[in-house]
């Protein structure tokens, strides 16, 4: 028979072994981003990168920031890439974590609200339209159309759902039908559309890019994106108590209907604002949840951080290889993304451990 | 003795020329993809669905012969009374074509083997040809003998070639190095061409070099940091119709490269130098396409011309009528 | 704390479940609910703790309408075990244990809390599991760990649907008698849906019989079980006896519906065994 401390000091031990998880995951997104910094299709690497970006940071310390197109190179072109891969892979492994906590299901992802085919056709609308200019800037219509009907299309399934009571299983079917409505429709328009270059344009929407990155839009994403998944986080307890059951959740004082609805809206929010700016970048969400769920277990309050960590390494990883893989021509990173991420989850599902941190 | 054989020769004639008054002429051309196309002249219903080729047959002077077109051709002003048969050549619709009965459906390399099949097989004779270079001239060449307008068509060759010659000759003394390096983008943002690909082709011809290197990707998506680096003297944007027609769209585009922050310290950016130019002029007028490419590349060698005006003439001279709308931008 | 329920009724979509189900239950009591399938047990405790929602003032704690009082100020109150109990994700026991604490718990966990649960396992005598994962365990062991996750909460009603049908004697045992004791020295009331008559006989201190959503009777085990109910109730013929234990014990015969035959065979069996 165990004593009270016996079985708190257990417990201490198998949060400690987790927190350390999350802490090597991220000492390895620290690396990656250095590594992610140093390299590229341009000349500059370690030490022109440092130089830069001690210079900007600390600019009474004299650092000399080399050439003027040193200077462009990382602090315009690589820096606003690697920071916006973080925090997409961050946002999209969060809202992934939060829709299968929530639905119940470990197969979902944010996209099966229709948030990408929204968003795909908010974007061809708007380009089709000739509303919005394909362009870097003139594109913010186009952003603003992609993130509008994405949330149009979270709102749709939201409304569905309810006819039938908001219960997992009803949201998931919602999803799907509002899904293939707005595939459907974005079909009918690259049929109707004027030009090929609209089916080019939703090509672009379907594979994802981090190429049009600039710190004009990580200012936009970024708080949009941090204040969601500190809000996903807080319901870390929910999520897991909603696993039980929704009447057992309901009796130990957690509404599941709320806490669906509102991670729902979170991780749409999230998902949206990031698919706006860089297309539908795929398996992050669904491929991240997973492999830190098989390595960290399934408490949410520290799955999520495992995930968010994990997403943004995956996404980061992936990117840094579409732009090297073929210099100077770069790979939609979509494609990237699929080819990381199946294997490595092919390989911890054969290899049949449950958890590899206790 | 006499009478009888002049008689004789004489009914002979009559029998040989009513043979060949029932024997209708045929015209054989080798298409772009290298079959032999036997066509019955003259031919008095054309559908074309080589997207935007209207044009060509219309400076051969048969525009009024054209029964069918495609969504894409537009030019001249009065195919828009002309039904539509098919978006483009990818997609025709067969019936409506071939309830147009013609005698000659023109279309591009995006008509495929089953489609051509079953036109042919309805007894039409189809030519698939590519309306851009190096095939153009010849095209041309080959719609000039089937429509029986081989003067307009050499009419129509010689302004083509005399341009083009025009810009060779005054370039052909430019060193390599004094060539501008240009960045070519289309479509979507950092999608360019790729040494040996046809827009780059163009852009050669005109007197720059593309900072794009060979690769096996054809129309590659660029890494901004490479473009930064490479610093391009000149940024060529290609606007098409989906972008707008009216010159805000072309400032749209301009400025928008002028304010990305990867390519803010490109020469090209630094001197303003970055263009904007429609996509009709740099296939099926491709002349127009060259002269403000070179005049952009090399604006000290063709300072007397005015590609415009010439665009101006060009579409006066062709087809009757006033030329309409914004083809480059500054 | 007094709970006390009044006229109280439930539909299910026009279908009557519960009929003017009138109740008082008191701190430290045992009551069980017994009745035949589809009698309305389930839904009666569901309505207790507002899974169902029953009309105003119909449910009431301390005098307080269960439907004025929050969601999580009930949980503290109430702790449910339902009949099934799934996990779509898997957990440890400690884990499970802790979510009960969930309506105590803000922010973090505090040192309380993981006090409270490791007291809680070592009461239910599944210390060692703790750190073991939910679905490895046996079905008696599952039972206490979703016990002790509703013990968590630290409730004063224990709402139980049917604990014990899939376990075997041993485990039934084990399971009451910690039940019972609970109510005897923690001073909470314990309300348990059960199939079994003779159980609900022995570990309760009053039951309630419930025929088509009514309360047939309520009282003592052996006012309330008596062959007329039985017969009444279920449509079985039965001797009741006093057990061993000083309790009702009742032994089916046959059920009335076939009429005199299956009786007559069953007291042949019984009066060759005398």
């Amino acid at each position: 028979m165990s004593t009270a401390s016996e079985l708190k000091r257990l417990y201490l031990k198998g949060k400690n072994r987790k927190i350390l998880a999350i802490l090597s995951i991220f000492l390895v997104l620290l690396i990656i981003i250095v590594i992610s910094v140093s390299l590229g299709a341009g000349s500059p690497r370690f030490n022109e990168a440092i130089q830069v970006i001690l210079s900007k940071l600390f600019p009474f310390l004299g650092f000399d920031p080399g050439p003027q197109i040193t200077q462009t190179i990382i602090f315009e072109i690589r820096l606003p890439r690697v920071v916006l891969a973080v925090i997409a892979g961050a946002g999209l492994a969060a809202s992934g974590v939060a829709m299968q906590g929530v639905l119940k299901n470990p197969l979902v992802s944010p996209y099966i609200l229709g948030i990408s085919s929204g968003a795909g056709f908010g974007a061809a609308l708007a380009i089709a339209l000739g509303i919005g200019v394909v362009t870097q800037y003139g594109g913010y219509i186009v952003v603003a159309n992609a993130f509008v009907f994405s949330i149009l299309a979270m709102l749709m399934v939201y409304g569905i759902a309810r006819l039938r009571g908001v219960t997992p299983e009803s949201v998931i079917l919602a999803g799907v039908a509002v899904g293939y409505l707005f595939s459907a429709m974005l079909s009918l328009i690259q049929f109707i559309a004027p030009e090929h270059a609209a089916v080019r344009a939703v090509v672009f929407w379907l594979l994802g890019g981090l190429s049009t990155a600039t710190w004009e839009s990580i200012l936009i994403v970024l708080p949009i994106v941090l204040v969601a998944m500190a809000l996903i986080m807080r319901h870390s307890w929910d999520m897991n108590v909603m696993s039980l059951g929704e009447e057992v959740a309901m009796s130990i004082g957690v509404n599941s209907k709320q806490v669906i609805v509102m991670c729902m809206a979170l991780a749409t929010l999230v998902t949206a604002s990031i698919v706006s700016f860089t297309g539908v970048i795929g398996f992050i969400c669904l491929v991240s949840p997973h492999i830190s769920r098989m390595m960290i277990g399934s408490d949410h309050r520290f799955l999520l951080p495992c995930s968010i960590v994990l997403g943004a390494c995956l996404l980061l990883c992936a990117d840094t290889l579409a732009r090297l893989v073929l210099m100077p021509s770069e790979v939609p990173v979509g494609i990237v993304t699929a080819l990381i991420g199946v294997p490595f989850f092919l390989y911890l599902l054969l290899s049949r451990r449950r958890q590899f941190w206790h | 003795m006499l009478i009888i054989v002049v008689s004789s020769y004489g009914v002979y004639r009559l029998y040989v020329s009513s043979e060949n008054g029932s024997q209708k002429e045929t015209v054989t051309v080798v298409d772009q993809t290298g079959v032999s196309v036997e066509v019955e002249v003259p031919v008095e219903r054309i559908v074309n669905i080589a997207p935007g080729a209207v044009e060509i047959i219309c400076a051969l002077g048969c525009g009024d012969k054209i029964v069918g077109r495609d969504t894409y051709s537009t030019f001249p002003p009065s195919m828009s009374e002309i039904p539509i048969v098919g978006e483009s050549s990818f997609s025709p619709n067969l019936e409506l074509l071939l309830e147009l009965k013609p005698d000659l459906v023109i279309a591009d390399e995006g008509l495929d083997a089953e489609n051509r099949k079953k036109i042919e097989d309805a007894g039409v004779p189809v030519i698939i040809e590519m309306f851009m270079e190096p095939r153009l001239t010849t095209c041309i060449g080959n719609l000039g003998l089937i429509l029986n307008a081989e003067e307009k068509a050499d009419e129509f060759i010689d302004f083509y070639e005399y341009y083009e010659n025009l810009v060779s000759e005054r370039i052909k003394d430019v060193a390599s190095t004094e060539k501008p390096s240009f960045y070519f983008e289309w479509y979507m943002p950092w999608y360019s061409t790729r040494p040996g690909d046809s827009w780059d082709e163009l852009l050669v011809a005109a007197g720059g070099t593309n900072i794009a290197p060979e690769g096996p990707i054809s129309d590659p998506q660029l890494s901004p940091e490479f473009i930064a680096e490479q610093n391009p003297d000149v940024i060529v944007r290609m606007l098409t119709r989906m972008d707008g027609e009216d010159i805000a769209a072309f400032q749209a585009l301009r400025d928008d490269i002028l304010n990305r922050p990867a390519l803010s310290e490109t020469t090209a950016v630094k001197e303003g130098k970055v263009f904007v130019i429609k996509n009709a002029v740099l296939v099926l007028r491709r002349p127009i396409g060259l002269l403000y490419l070179a005049k952009w590349f090399h604006p000290s060698l063709f300072e007397d011309i005015d590609p415009t005006a010439i665009h101006e003439q060009m579409i006066q001279k062709f087809f009757g009528v006033e030329l309409e709308g914004v083809y480059a931008y500054p | 704390m007094k709970l006390v329920i009044n006229k109280l009724s439930f539909h299910y979509n026009g279908f009557p479940a519960l009929k003017d189900v009138e109740l008082e239950v008191s701190l430290g009591e045992v009551l069980s609910i017994v009745g035949p399938n589809g009698s309305g047990k389930t839904t009666l405790l569901k309505c207790i703790n507002r899974i169902l929602k029953p009309k105003h003032n119909t449910v009431l704690i301390d005098g307080k309408d269960t439907g004025e009082i929050g969601l999580r100020e009930l949980s503290k109150m109430m702790g449910y075990v339902p009949q099934n109990s799934t996990s779509t994700f898997p957990f440890t026991v400690f884990d499970i244990v802790l979510m009960g604490r969930r309506p105590y718990i803000h922010w973090s966990l505090s040192e309380r809390d993981k006090e409270i649960v490791a007291e809680i396992l070592r009461f239910l005598g599944i210390d060692k599991l703790a750190m073991r994962h939910f679905d490895e365990l046996s079905g008696g062991e599952q039972q206490k760990v979703i016990i002790a996750r509703a013990l968590a909460q630290q409730p004063q009603i224990l709402l139980l649907d049917e604990p014990t049908s899939n376990l075997d004697i041993k485990h039934q045992l084990e399971i009451l008698c910690i039940l019972r004791g609970l109510a005897q020295s923690k001073h909470c009331s314990v309300i348990v849906a059960m199939h079994d008559l003779n159980l609900a006989s022995r570990f309760s201190d009053r039951m309630l019989i419930l025929k088509q959503g009514r309360i047939f009777a309520v009282g003592t085990p052996e006012s309330v079980l008596t062959e007329e109910n039985i017969e009444s109730v279920y449509g079985v013929k039965s001797q009741v006896t006093n057990s061993v234990l000083d309790r009702p014990q009742v032994t089916p015969l046959g059920s009335v519906a076939n009429g005199v035959e299956n009786s007559k065979i069953a007291s042949e069996i019984t009066s060759k065994h005398k």
